[in-house]
């Protein structure tokens, strides 16, 4: 459905596609959904990402500063937004810190479907702009902790974070 | 047991560094990495940095306020020394952009000790100084706050048994800054520019305990990041092998081994010098020709547009099988060092014993106008440590006809030279005629005799002595109206 609002925007706006189906997006896929359960509702999923993106921000924060993350946080969210209009409905465009709270409850406002997709597509338009600007493989080294869990227990025991 | 503490001096991993630094980076110094926006100093650091970080000596690469992080990580990861798999784990980059932002320099300074208490690393550099003068003056602080974080910065990086390293954006190198008293290194890149060309210097200002090498260096910045090119004679002086006094080699042209006194003296150099077209590169072929015959090996620095290389089917299978190496001269903005450089390691690479530089023309052209100046006295240290690498050396140069006078080389460079050739046109019953003399071979006898020469498919061919002419080197020689049948002499 959301496809087709894409059309005629320029290659470089465009969410990854192309890796709706690749294996970083369903390593991120798992990864989400075991931090929001086997039958998460949309307020899970949305404690997921925040989740989520407390590792990436503990990550990456040394490095690349806040300025840095809160760049690639606004764009991801600005590309993503493409495919899920909802993401970047809040956004502020200079916004100078991320403001997760904002994020959280957008997402906990969406039917529980488009809220996992969406999320979905936001951390992997993330990853994806990481890894055009500094490399796939210093991507993995920097987020590869991020996206691995512990194999083995049933996903929805995990408490919720 | 010693009472002196030995320093270690750790290898940078930074091609001919070491030997400009004097044999490498002394263990726990404290040193400045100083130059303009651009000049090299983050790759320069990031290449030490990579190469030097292990498990056991960890490294901490500090951002402050000058190329955001993202933009280093990713241009500096186009170098093949970056090492993805060694982030986070032998070596870390932390971001202390939002304590610089501040203003506040004694959380920048607080941040940079808790860090290096942490992780206890090996190496610590922080990139970059000017960034954080920049954020005092913003915020109004006087001057003297900088002054006194950098000194207590560098007192502190002393003391922490790592080997501690400190990028300036910009200094001015008359300033006054106390940060160069307390450095134990102060390593200064430039960029010099002359007409339109660029060539990167480097210059160690300083670096205690150890004697560097004087001057300003030249270096390029490639795939591999910095390639420092160290003058060679000065670095490694080597005695010149002992070689038999009769030890000859041959040119590949019997006639003129025979007009040398029975070949060139091994270890010589030998000067060719002619007109355009009197077949220069030509004899320089013949003698890399005559080396492969009997399995030696050679090295050829082609400055011409059109070096023989290319018309020579000999020299192309030379090099096909191996046996002669050929140095890249197309690289723009060439140095001495560079091309010293490149032929040393060919030379080593091969166990080559046989060198043409053709021609010499052609080198003082490729060299970048910065260099052309001293074209002469690097010639001769060029020559010198060729011979010191144990070669026989054959330069060609490019000589204008002159008729009124006898001249060997433009460079006034005839004098440092074992043996010459010379090469000139003349005009004999209208028609332009080659002729060719020895003009010199130190220490030998030699022929004295003006050949006319010949070139075919096989080469030189060596005529008769051009007797019952005179005035030869006036180019119009005329008949003279007795003539002896053998008049070439050895002298």
């Amino acid at each position: 459905m959301w496809v087709a609002l894409m059309t005629g925007l320029p290659a470089s706006l465009r969410p990854p596609l192309e890796h709706m189906s690749s294996p970083e997006r369903i390593r991120i896929e798992l990864a989400l959904r075991h931090r929001a359960g086997s039958d998460s509702d949309a307020s899970a999923t949305a404690h997921a990402v925040v989740a989520l993106w407390g590792e990436i921000d503990r990550a990456l924060l040394p490095i690349i500063g806040a300025a840095g993350v809160t760049a690639l946080y606004g764009r991801s969210l600005f590309l993503a937004g493409h495919a899920h209009p909802w993401l970047s409905v809040w956004q502020q465009r200079s916004a100078a810190s991320v403001d997760l709270k904002l994020l959280q409850s957008s997402v906990a406002a969406q039917i529980p479907s488009d809220a996992f997709a969406g999320a979905c597509t936001f951390f992997v338009t993330f990853h994806d702009l990481l890894a055009s600007m500094v490399g796939a493989a210093l991507t993995e080294r920097l987020l590869h902790s991020v996206w691995e869990f512990p194999t083995g227990g049933d996903p929805a025991q995990e408490p919720l974070q | 047991m010693s009472a002196i503490v030995a320093i270690s001096r750790l290898a940078t991993g930074v091609p001919g560094l070491d030997e400009v630094l004097g044999g490498g980076l002394p263990e726990f110094s404290f040193n400045l990495i100083a130059g303009l926006p651009g000049s090299g100093k983050t790759t320069l650091s990031n290449q030490i940095m990579f190469s030097l970080a292990s498990e056991q000596r960890k490294a901490l690469y500090f951002t402050v306020l000058g190329e955001p992080p993202l933009k280093m990580l990713r241009y500096q990861q186009q170098f093949s020394f970056f090492d993805s798999d060694a982030v986070n784990d032998s070596v870390r980059f932390i971001n202390l952009s939002e304590e610089a932002a501040g203003g506040d320099l004694s959380k920048v300074l607080d941040r940079i000790v808790e860090e290096v208490e942490a992780v206890g690393p090996g190496l610590v550099f922080v990139d970059s100084f000017r960034s954080v003068d920049m954020a005092s003056s913003a915020n109004g602080s006087p001057v003297t706050a900088l002054q006194q974080f950098v000194q207590q910065l560098g007192i502190l990086m002393t003391s922490w048994q790592a080997t501690t390293f400190l990028l300036g954006e910009y200094f001015d190198e008359t300033d006054a800054n106390p940060v160069f008293t307390v450095a134990d290194g102060l390593i200064w890149l430039r960029q010099s520019v002359e007409r339109n060309s660029m060539v990167r210097k480097l210059e160690i200002m300083k670096m205690r305990g150890q004697a560097t090498l004087p001057g300003l260096h030249a270096f390029r910045i490639g795939q591999n990041g910095l390639r420092v090119f160290a003058p060679k004679a000065a670095a490694h002086v080597r005695t010149p092998p002992v070689v038999a006094p009769d030890a000859r080699l041959s040119v590949g042209v019997a006639a003129i081994d025979e007009m040398l006194g029975g070949g060139l003296p091994r270890g010589f150099s030998l000067l060719v010098a002619g007109p355009s077209g009197s077949g220069k590169s030509v004899l320089g072929a013949s003698f890399l020709a005559a080396g492969a015959a009997i399995g030696e090996t050679g090295v050829i620095a082609a400055f011409e547009r059109n070096p023989a290389l290319g018309v020579n089917r000999a020299l192309a299978e030379q090099v096909a099988a191996g046996t002669l190496a050929v140095i890249d001269t197309a690289a723009p903005d060439l140095s001495m060092d560079e091309v010293l450089m490149s032929l040393t390691a060919e030379i080593r690479r091969l166990r080559a014993t046989r060198v043409v530089l053709d021609s010499l023309t052609g080198f003082e052209l490729a060299l970048a106008p910065t260099f052309r100046t001293d074209f002469r006295e690097s010639l001769l240290q060029l020559v010198a440590a060729l011979i010191g690498e144990g070669v026989t050396v054959l330069m060609t140069c490019e000589l204008e006809d002159r008729y009124t006078d006898l001249r060997f080389s433009p460079y006034g460079n005839a004098f440092m030279t074992d043996a010459i050739i010379v090469q000139r046109y003349i005009e004999v019953e209208s028609r332009l005629r080659r002729m060719l003399a020895v003009v010199k071979v130190r220490g030998s006898a030699h022929s004295d005799a003006l050949r006319e020469f010949t070139i075919d498919e096989n080469g030189i061919q060596i005529g008769e002595v051009l007797s019952g002419q005179e005035g030869l080197l006036g180019g119009r020689p005329t008949r003279v109206a007795q003539t002896t049948a053998h008049d070439e002499t050895v002298r």
